[in-house]
C-alpha cells in the first residue's frame, strides 16, 4: 500500500467510521443483560425468489447506488458512494496475501 | 428438437479456498479449487484455472452460460465489516488498513473479473453465503426433503443457520449472527494451542482423544452460555477477533492458564485436555441444535455443510446418537462447497430447474470425483518425454501390483480417474499404505507427509465389510464419519499420563493400529463397487491377500502442499517423499526405477507449514 492510500483509508476511517462507533445502533448485537431462553433469530421468510439472487454490482456507479439503497434510513446512510469513491485509488490492488493464520479475518 | 441446456456456474473466491463449479440443468458436471491448478494451498484468488477447467470439462463456450453466481453477498458482507470496524472504535483501524484495499480494489469488483476471465457478458447473481452452504447441503443429496444446518466461522453475519430444503426450495428458518460462532470459538481454540485458523482445525480434532475433557466446565461456564435449544452466545471479553490480531483476549489466557502454545513447540498436556475440552463443547452444542431442530421441523433426514460439519468427531456422534434416521453432509463443506452450492442453488430457485432424481441409494454428488482425470495417453505422453521408466499394466493386473505392493509394508502414491472436490482424498489421488503395520503411522506421518507424528490416518474400507471392522453400518463414502473400531478387532491399551505422544502413537490399538486413533476411533471411508471401481478392486486384492478388506488412505500431498492434481504433480511429490510405488492410471513408476531427481531449490522451503 502508498503512502497515499494508507492517508486516504486512514482519512475515510476517521471522518466516516469512528464517529459511528458512538451510535447504538451501529452493532446489531445488543448486549443483554441476563441470559435469554433462546437466541435464535427468527428470519422465516418463506422460500427463496428470484429477487434474492439479484444485486446491481456490475460498475462503480451500480456499487454505490446498491449499496446506499441498502443502507438508506440507517447508521450507514450516504457511505456507499463515499467508500466506492476510494475504489479508482486501490484498481491495481491484486489479492495476493493468504488470509491471516492468527485471526480469522473479518474481511 | 431440445431446449437449450441451462448451463449455471458457481464461483467462491477472495477469502480462502477459491473455487468454481458447473451444474447443467442442475445436475452437477464438474468442481474444482483454484489451489490444485494454482499449487499454493487454500488459493483465495479469482479461480480463473478452475472456471476454465469447468467450462472445458462442460464442452461449452462462455456465452452459452445462462448465469455466473457468487457464493455469497458483498453487500451484507461490506455491512457486517464496516459495522464491525465502527463499532470497534479506534481498535478498527488496523483491520481497515488490513482489509479495505482488497474490497476497493477486487471483492466488489466481482462482475469486472467475470467479465475479464470469460470475455463474454454473462449474467452475474449472487446467493448468501449459508444459503450456499445449504443449497450445497441439500441439492446434492439423496433425500427428497430434509432438514438443514450449516454451521461456520462467519459468513454475511450468520454463523449458524437452520433451514429446510424440499420441492419449492430451500427456506431459511432461524440463524446465530456474527460475532456469536461455533466456528470461531473452535478456531480460538485452534489458535491458542498452537495451529494455524483455518486449517488447523482439524489437528486440534485429532489432538482430542489424546486429552481429557478437564476444561469443558470452565468453558460452558465462562466463554459461551449454551441453551437448550443449542442456540448461544458468547462472552466477547474472551476474544480478540473484532478488535485486535489474535483470536483469543488476556482474559482468555488467564481462564486457560497462560500465554498461547508458539507454534511448532512441544505438544503439552494442556493442548491435549484443551482439544478435548473444546471438543466436547462443540459437541454438546451441535447435538443440542440438532435436537432443536428435528423437533423444529420435524423431518426424518438432516444435510450439513459449513466449516464446522467438516468436524467428522461430532458428525459421527450425532450419526450415533440417532437424532436424524440418517445425515449427508457435503464433502466440500467448507467455502470451497459454497461455489457448488451457489450454482445448485440458482439452477433450482432462480431458474426453476426441478431436482433430477438420486439414483437407487446414492445421492447426486458423484462420489465427489469431479475434478480433471487424465487419460494414459496423456499419462504416457508425460512419462515418455521425460523418460521415466514405467509399466503399463491392465486394470486388474494394477489392483494386484498395489495389493502386492501394500502388503509387502510399502507406501503406494496413486492417481487414478477423476480428482476429489473437497479436501478428502478418496482413494483418486490418495497415498495408500498397510493398515497392520504398527510403524505405519510415524513412517507416513514423518518421512511421507512431513507432518505432526500424532496426527492419525483413516481408513478406506469395502463398503461390504464395514461392520465387520466398525461399529458402523452406514454409508460414509465421503470419509467425513468417525465410529469406533469393533472390540473384537481391538488390543487392550493404556493411555497413561505420558506426554510423549511418539511413544502413544507407536503403541499398537488394534489389529490395525495405523488407523486405530488413540480412543479406537477411525474416520472411515467406505467404497462401493459401483462408485469407484478401481479403488474397490485394489481393496478387494488387498483382502484376498491379507485378510483385511481396508488400507490406509491419506491425501497425495505433503504438508502445506495442495493435493497433487496433474500426473506431474503426482510424480514430483512421489519422488521427494519416501513413497515406493507411484500409480499414474495404468502406468506404475518404482523409486528405484526412477532417474535421479534433481531440484535447483529446496522444496521444503516451497510450502508453508499448515
Amino acid at each position: 500500500m502508498t503512502r497515499r492510500q494508507r492517508r486516504a483509508l486512514e482519512r475515510f476511517f476517521r471522518r466516516e467510521l469512528l464517529p459511528l462507533s458512538a451510535r447504538e445502533e451501529i452493532w446489531r448485537r445488543e448486549e443483554a443483560q441476563e441470559p435469554a431462553p433462546s437466541y435464535w433469530v427468527v428470519r422465516d421468510r418463506g422460500p427463496l425468489r428470484r429477487a434474492d439472487f439479484e444485486l446491481r454490482l456490475d460498475d462503480s456507479d451500480a456499487i454505490a447506488e446498491t449499496l446506499d439503497g441498502f443502507w438508506r434510513g440507517g447508521p450507514l446512510e450516504g457511505l456507499g458512494r463515499r467508500f466506492v469513491a476510494l475504489s479508482p485509488r486501490f484498481r491495481d490492488t491484486r489479492l495476493d496475501a493468504e488470509v491471516s493464520a492468527f485471526v480469522y479475518e473479518m474481511f | 428438437m431440445n431446449a437449450r441446456p441451462c448451463w449455471v456456474v458457481g464461483i467462491s473466491a477472495f477469502y480462502h479456498d477459491a473455487a468454481a463449479a458447473i451444474l447443467r440443468d442442475g445436475e452437477i458436471v464438474a468442481a474444482a479449487q483454484e489451489e490444485r491448478f494454482s499449487r499454493r494451498k487454500h488459493d483465495p484468488r479469482f479461480p480463473a484455472n478452475a472456471l476454465n477447467y469447468c467450462l472445458e470439462e462442460a464442452q461449452i463456450e462462455a456465452d452459452e452460460l445462462a448465469a455466473v453466481v457468487f457464493y455469497e453477498s458483498p453487500v451484507l458482507m461490506l455491512d457486517r465489516i464496516l459495522r464491525a470496524v465502527a463499532g470497534a472504535g479506534e481498535k478498527g483501524i488496523g483491520p481497515w488498513l488490513d482489509g479495505a484495499p482488497g474490497w476497493l480494489g477486487v471483492k466488489l469488483f466481482f462482475e469486472r473479473s467475470v467479465r475479464q476471465e470469460l470475455g463474454a457478458d454473462v449474467p452475474v447473481l449472487y446467493s448468501e453465503h449459508h444459503v450456499s452452504h445449504a443449497a450445497s447441503a441439500f441439492y446434492p443429496s439423496p433425500y427428497d426433503e430434509a432438514a438443514i444446518l450449516t454451521i461456520d466461522g462467519v459468513g454475511e453475519w450468520a454463523t449458524t443457520t437452520l433451514a429446510t430444503g424440499d420441492a419449492e426450495g430451500i427456506r431459511v428458518l432461524d440463524e446465530i449472527r456474527f460475532p456469536d460462532s461455533l466456528g470461531l470459538l473452535y478456531s480460538a481454540f485452534t489458535q491458542y494451542c498452537g495451529f494455524k485458523v483455518n486449517s488447523g482445525e482439524y489437528k486440534l480434532m485429532g489432538l482430542a482423544p489424546y486429552g481429557k475433557p478437564i476444561y469443558a466446565d470452565r468453558i460452558r461456564e465462562h466463554v459461551i452460555d449454551l441453551r437448550p435449544d443449542g442456540s448461544f452466545r458468547l462472552d466477547m471479553s474472551y476474544f480478540g477477533y473484532l478488535d485486535s490480531l489474535s483470536m483469543t483476549s488476556e482474559r482468555f489466557h488467564r481462564l486457560f492458564g497462560g500465554p498461547p502454545r508458539t507454534p511448532e513447540s512441544r505438544i503439552s498436556r494442556r493442548e491435549m485436555d484443551l482439544a478435548a475440552s473444546i471438543q466436547a463443547v462443540l459437541e454438546d452444542a451441535v447435538l443440542r441444535i440438532a435436537r432443536h431442530l428435528r423437533q423444529r421441523t420435524g423431518m426424518r433426514h438432516l444435510c450439513m455443510a459449513g466449516g464446522v460439519a467438516l468436524n467428522c468427531v461430532a458428525t459421527g456422534r450425532l450419526l450415533r446418537e440417532g437424532i436424524f434416521d440418517g445425515i449427508w453432509v457435503q464433502p466440500a463443506a467448507g467455502d470451497a462447497g459454497g461455489a457448488l452450492g451457489a450454482a445448485c442453488a440458482v439452477s433450482h430457485q432462480y431458474f426453476g430447474l426441478p431436482r433430477t432424481p438420486a439414483p437407487p441409494g446414492r445421492d447426486r454428488q458423484h462420489g465427489s470425483y469431479l475434478g480433471p482425470a487424465f487419460s494414459n495417453a496423456e499419462v504416457r505422453a508425460f512419462l515418455d518425454v521425460r523418460d521415466y521408466p514405467y509399466e503399463e499394466v491392465s486394470d486388474e493386473e494394477r489392483a494386484q501390483r498395489v495389493a502386492s505392493t501394500l502388503a509387502e509394508g510399502k507406501i503406494v502414491g496413486y492417481l487414478v480417474g477423476r480428482s476429489e472436490f473437497g479436501p478428502r482424498s478418496l482413494g483418486a489421488r490418495s497415498i495408500l499404505g498397510d493398515p497392520r503395520d504398527p510403524a505405519t503411522q510415524a513412517v507416513m506421518n514423518l518421512k511421507i507427509k512431513f507432518r505432526e507424528s500424532f496426527r492419525p490416518f483413516a481408513p478406506s474400507i469395502l463398503r461390504e465389510r464395514c461392520s465387520d471392522w466398525f461399529e458402523l453400518d452406514a454409508d460414509s463414502p465421503y470419509m467425513l464419519v468417525v465410529a469406533p473400531v469393533r472390540e473384537s478387532r481391538r488390543i487392550p491399551f493404556e493411555r497413561g499420563e505420558s506426554d510423549d505422544m511418539l511413544a502413544i502413537v507407536n503403541r499398537p490399538r488394534s489389529s490395525v493400529p495405523a488407523i486405530t486413533h488413540v480412543d479406537y476411533s477411525a474416520r472411515i471411508q467406505t467404497v462401493d463397487a459401483a462408485v469407484k471401481p478401481d479403488f474397490h478392486a485394489v481393496l478387494r486384492a488387498f483382502e484376498e491377500k491379507t485378510g483385511v478388506p481396508l488400507v490406509v488412505n491419506t491425501s497425495f500431498n505433503v504438508r502445506g502442499e495442495p493435493i497433487v492434481c496433474s500426473p506431474e504433480d503426482a510424480y514430483t511429490c512421489f519422488m521427494r517423499t519416501d513413497m515406493d510405488v507411484l500409480v499414474l492410471e495404468n502406468c506404475i513408476l518404482r523409486k528405484e526405477e526412477q532417474p535421479k531427481f534433481e531440484e535447483d531449490r529446496d522444496w521444503q522451503q516451497e510450502y508453508e507449514l499448515d
